[in-house]
């Protein structure tokens, strides 16, 4: 029982300072910042686990439950770095689902819906992060692929393949 | 020095993420095509059973864990294989929805480039709320009548509530382009409507315009 509340403890207090941190200051780089957090956090976490200034009840001192532990906090830092780029930008289908919700059960046409994301706000956004991480380029108001985009759109367009996907967006 | 009954303890949410995506992968093959939401469920369940099985036979077999200890460990081994699970999901999830992939992909098919209103032209907003629409009907997400497109209680909107409130809570912002379009024939919902909309907790948005 005692690995569960240590991992517990570690999520909320991490979380608790996440989101103090982030409504003061917000960080420039956001994903950074939050592997940096959570990453910070856990190593002090696993070394306050196995410290002897910790009452011995709550004391990890066997390796395979502080091994647990770690994994539990790899597991939870991944998870949340994905789920942060969806709180972070608006998902067009989530716009849908809480347009149409809000309209109750007078409901939306699609002329209505199809006007909700603005090409700028969306595409616009995207690409211009695809530009800035030197997957795209563009000149002249031309756009083409970099070397290390063409590799990663081959990657994807395996990984559609493999699963039988359409194209997706 | 680790036993082998700790290495399985310690990795058994590992295996257990081993065999969700191998699981899927085979199933992606056998289902084709459109493989769709059951067999990424199917994959989910088996590998959440190998991560169980192995986590209670590792745990006796060591000799350490009985009781509330036992339930501690299936607690630990559980949360950290759902959030294994989360991470695989979104990454199957990119090759059906991301925005970023999609560019790169129309990208891939001009060898020579293209003006970015070309891009605009190929794929925008109006598309992207095509497809969407398609897919959140297709999945029962929504309900569309022949007409409009009404609500219904589902997962996704679940999920989508709670990331406003996340939202809200961490970034002191909201969805920007949530709104309740106004409509001449059909009267806009009041208040008490939107406050009983289908999950009890969305309220039209006071996003930016």
């Amino acid at each position: 029982m005692v690995p569960l509340v240590w991992a517990l403890a570690w999520l909320t207090a991490t979380f608790a300072i996440h989101v103090v941190w982030w409504r003061n200051r917000p960080p420039r780089s956001q994903t950074v910042a939050l592997l940096g957090l959570f990453g910070g956090s856990a190593v002090a976490c696993l070394a306050g686990a196995q410290s002897s200034f910790t009452p011995v009840p709550g004391r990890l001192t066997d390796f395979s439950d502080l091994a647990q532990l770690a994994v539990f906090q790899v597991a939870m830092t991944l998870a949340y770095v994905e789920a942060y780029t969806a709180i972070e930008d608006d998902s067009p289908s989530m716009t849908i689902l809480l347009t149409v919700a809000a309209t109750g059960a007078r409901g939306c046409v699609r002329e209505e819906l199809q006007d909700l994301i603005p090409d700028e706000a969306i595409v616009g956004r995207r690409l211009q992060a695809l530009i800035a991480a030197g997957l795209v380029h563009l000149n002249e108001d031309r756009l083409s692929l970099s070397h290390r985009g063409m590799r990663w759109a081959r990657r994807f367009q395996t990984f559609r393949r493999l699963y039988g996907l359409p194209l997706g967006g | 020095m680790i036993s082998f009954e700790e290495a399985v303890l310690i990795l058994a949410p590992v295996a257990g993420l081993a065999v969700l995506s191998c699981g899927h992968l085979a199933l992606c093959q056998i289902v084709r095509p459109r493989a769709g939401l059951r067999t990424l469920i199917a994959a989910f369940l088996a590998g959440f059973a190998v991560t169980l099985f192995l986590t209670t036979q590792a745990a006796r077999s060591g000799g350490q864990h009985e009781g509330a200890d036992l339930c501690g460990l299936v607690g630990l081994h559980g949360m950290t294989y759902v959030a294994f699970a989360y991470g695989y999901a979104n990454f199957y999830n990119l090759g059906i929805a991301s925005l970023r992939i999609r560019i790169l992909q129309e990208l891939l098919s001009a060898p020579h480039g293209l003006a970015q209103q070309e891009l605009l032209n190929r794929y925008n907003g109006k598309r992207i709320a095509q497809s969407r629409l398609e897919r959140l009907v297709q999945s029962h997400q929504i309900e569309f009548d022949g007409h409009r497109y009404v609500s219904q209680p589902s997962l996704l909107l679940r999920i989508a509530v709670l990331f406003r409130v996340l939202k809200r809570l961490i970034l002191r912002r909201d969805f920007q382009f949530v709104r309740v379009p106004v409509v001449d024939q059909a009267p806009a919902p009041t208040v008490h409507q939107v406050e009983h909309a289908p999950t009890d907790s969305i309220a039209v948005s006071g996003g930016r315009p």
